[in-house]
């Protein structure tokens, strides 16, 4: 009997105390400022903001010149077949290609089309009509959208003269069109069909925004302790515990209401399903929990974390190999990133909301996540041991 | 003369902070190298190649064979793994494992012999745009050199010589010319504006602490007594030791992009580096305007990094200003960023003429206007105590 009143006791003691560990951890968050707009303010705000700017998706009618030099049916078939192109815009018809150069220079057009005199000419004396086509590189998203629909202009006009030449040969038309098209090519695009720039980046951008904000709002919460005189925070893991479980709720109401709001707004993909995607945020905000822990352990100012971390934010991006893919940077680099929560976790988000995958699918995500939790656990207990020795 | 002096005073009282604190030092000298180190060494080598994408060969041929070593000959794609079921390869979509699947039909080398049209099917996965961009025309091209090589063996069997042949196939013919970043490397393309951002960013900060450090540990009055309660030299002796050290490093940004990375200046350095100097005072600029209305240095720390790092969305670099919506367009204006970018895709890759570098030059000039607007509050919150808060 006497056993069990100690045993209750003593979880309703440990209770309690875990109540007043997650009470310190939301009044820590609410009584500073800085880490109050970090950890609950600037998620959905960033989000907002860059999906404003990403939310148009995709990249329609970029103006081109077209200088025709040939002035025949032929040409002009040409030309207006490029102008009914979604891809691009007729902006500009100059007289010569300097004057086009000076269309360019000035950042009207992104690209030249050159139809020389003799365009028609060759065309109906049985020989190769060339056309000029001038670029600028300088911008890869706007070069592939000029490209391709010239491209596919041409290819489709060539076509429609070979055939033309073909049936005048006596061949009938279906014999005409398969020895023209032999392989045909069928593309679809999965998971994002339109092809829509902020579908694409959103995700990235959100997953990488909760790690920063939480490790600099971290960070700036522990330095706060130490700049006041307090003494510093032991971490035991009843207290880590709380302080997962606060982060934890936090992110995840954001998220929630991210996902419902502006995601559907702007409709990027959410397609997997509620309860993985929950349970995989909730492991990732976990491993980056632990891994603000960890980074908290070495500021003593509270405007040092951001004057030191802010600057990490694009190379964390750019480390998940997503943005800009994997395979075109040393590969050193690639795993080294997966040190970081953000890499798997964009990956594994990427994964189940974009891509429709399941939890199975993304287990090496989620391995990684666990091991990196204890990993950055150990490490932020580690150093706080050593560290709180050594004060007075 | 008696200005210089003060500015000289303030100046070595800033150096002797700066040497003192470390937070200061690190993100002084530390950080933007290692920043510019990290962007050389991901955008070195600066092309999207081999990416893995699954294979099913339902037709098991020669000539299907033959179509998948053209696909693999293309720079960007590389088959990596073999499936046998559209359900398995696209597991390995799902997982993220492969970027695309291309499909063989069965009966494709026997259609080809019967002269019937087949059907090639390539699924790519949309959630990496600079995957399936390069995935799309490195396959595109491919199956079509597959297909003209088909043709053209057709008609050279049917009589047709081989010249008339080549004529035939492809009666219009574009000659692609890329006046800029000719072998389109995303290197050159990407690697500048995030080492200058970063730039951006590192200026932002330091300048912001500079200023807002003196209110937040109330030793404004110290400053001012220094400069002879001169506020003009107070700000500029603070701000040199930032302005000279980040000079330094944008033109060690652009020894970098043109010497380390090899891509060629097409127009004047003369106008990238003055262009460089005015992009470092704007962001000065800047982050003296939201320190001073603010006069709270976290927020302001908070507001200019958010501001600053937000400019590399808003530039267009990555997703045009011009596909932007309406409503956000004219707002990519208000950072120096997007100016920048502008004057260095003339000068360093189109090689623009000067006379049409001279609107995004003059532009960011504009930026630099801000500080005159502030000069009474400066006065105010480095006198009244009420200011000196460490919030």
């Amino acid at each position: 009997m006497i056993d069990m009143s100690t045993a209750i006791n003593y979880i309703s003691q440990l209770f309690a105390r875990f109540k007043e560990s997650i009470r310190a951890e939301f009044l820590a968050i609410f009584r500073d400022k800085g880490a109050l707009l970090l950890i609950v303010i600037a998620l959905p705000l960033y989000t907002i903001i860059y999906a404003t700017a990403y939310g148009s998706e995709v990249v329609r009618d970029v103006a081109i010149a077209v200088v025709d030099n040939d002035k025949t049916s032929s040409s002009r078939e040409l030309i207006d077949g490029i102008a009914c192109g979604p891809n691009t815009l007729i902006r500009f018809e100059p007289q010569s290609i300097i004057e086009a150069q000076q269309l360019f220079y000035k950042g009207l057009i992104y690209g030249i089309v050159y139809i020389p005199n003799d365009f028609e000419r060759n065309l109906l004396q049985g020989t190769v009509a060339n056309i000029g086509l001038i670029l600028d590189g300088s911008h890869l998203l706007l070069y592939r959208q000029v490209l391709e629909q010239i491209a596919s202009n041409t290819l489709t006009q060539g076509a429609t003269v070979e055939l033309m030449r073909l049936v005048g040969r006596g061949e009938s038309k279906q014999a005409a069109l398969d020895t023209i098209n032999p392989v045909e090519l069928d593309i679809h695009h999965l998971y994002n069909r339109s092809l829509g720039y902020g579908s694409f980046v959103m995700p990235p951008v959100v997953i990488v925004i909760i790690q920063q904000t939480l490790v600099i709002g971290l960070s700036m919460i522990a330095a706060r302790r130490r700049t006041r005189g307090l003494n510093r925070e032991l971490l035991s893991p009843l207290n880590i515990t709380a302080k997962l479980l606060v982060y934890i709720f936090i992110y995840t109401i954001n998220l929630t209401i991210i996902l419902c709001t502006i995601w559907q707004i702007f409709g990027f993909p959410f397609t997997g399903s509620l309860g993985d995607i929950a349970i995989f945020t909730t492991l990732y905000i976990s491993s980056v929990t632990a891994l603000g822990l960890a980074v908290a352990q070495f500021f003593k100012h509270r405007e040092a974390p951001l004057m030191l971390l802010l600057c990490t934010t694009i190379p964390i991006l750019l480390l998940a190999g997503v943005s800009y893919p994997r395979e075109a940077f040393p590969s050193w680099l690639y795993h080294l990133g997966r040190l970081l929560p953000s890499s798997s976790g964009i990956d594994g988000f990427i994964a189940l909301a974009s891509r429709g995958a399941t939890l199975s699918d993304v287990v090496p995500e989620i391995a990684t996540l666990i091991i990196l939790t204890f990993a950055y656990l150990l490490i932020a207990h580690l150093i706080n041991i050593r560290v709180s020795r050594n004060l007075p | 003369m008696r200005l210089i002096n003060n500015i000289i005073s303030v100046f070595k009282y800033e150096v002797l902070e700066i040497a003192r604190n470390r937070v200061y030092l690190i993100t002084l000298l530390i950080l933007p190298f290692a920043t510019l180190l990290f962007f050389s060494t991901m955008f070195y080598g600066g092309s999207i190649e081999n990416l893995p994408i699954v294979l099913i060969d339902n037709d098991h041929s020669a000539s299907s064979r033959q179509l998948v070593r053209m696909v693999n000959a293309t720079r960007g794609v590389k088959v990596k793994y073999t499936s046998t079921s559209i359900i398995e390869a696209e597991e390995l979509l799902r997982r993220g494992d492969a970027y695309a699947i291309l499909l063989i039909p069965e009966g494709m080398e026997r259609d080809i012999y019967s002269g019937n049209t087949s059907q090639v099917e390539c699924y790519i996965s949309g959630t990496n745009m600079s995957a399936s961009g390069v995935i799309d025309s490195d396959i595109q091209n491919s199956i079509r050199t597959f297909s003209t090589g088909l043709e053209l063996a057709k008609l050279t069997s049917t009589g047709t010589n081989t010249h008339t042949a080549t004529q035939e196939v492809m009666p219009i013919n574009f000659l692609t010319h890329i006046i800029s970043n000719p072998y389109i490397n995303y290197g050159y393309y990407l690697a500048p504006i995030f080492m200058f951002v970063a730039l951006a960013l590192f200026t932002t900060l330091l300048t912001t602490y500079a200023i807002g450090r003196e209110l937040y540990y109330a030793t404004a009055q110290r400053w001012m007594s220094i400069s002879s309660n001169s506020t003009l030299a107070a700000v500029i002796g603070k701000l040199l030791p930032t302005t000279v050290t980040m000079l330094i490093f944008a033109e060690l940004n652009y020894f970098v992009i043109f010497k380390v990375m090899g891509m060629e200046c097409a127009g004047s350095h003369a106008i990238l580096t003055i262009g460089g100097t005015i992009f470092i005072l704007a962001y000065q600029s800047i982050a003296l305007f939201i320190t001073t209305i603010t006069s709270n240095m976290r927020l302001a720390l908070s507001l200019g990094g958010g501001y600053t790092v937000m400019a590399f969305t808003f530039s267009g670099i990555t997703f045009p200003t011009m596909a932007m919506f309406n409503a956000v367009r004219p707002l990519t204006n208000f950072f120096p960023l997007t100016w920048f970018t502008k004057l260095f895709v003339d000068q360093a890759m189109r090689g623009t003429p000067i006379e049409y570098s001279l609107k995004p030059l003059f532009s960011l000039t504009l930026f630099l206007v801000l500080p005159l607007f502030i000069g009474k509050r400066l006065r105010r919150i480095t006198s009244d105590k009420q200011y000196w808060s460490n919030d």
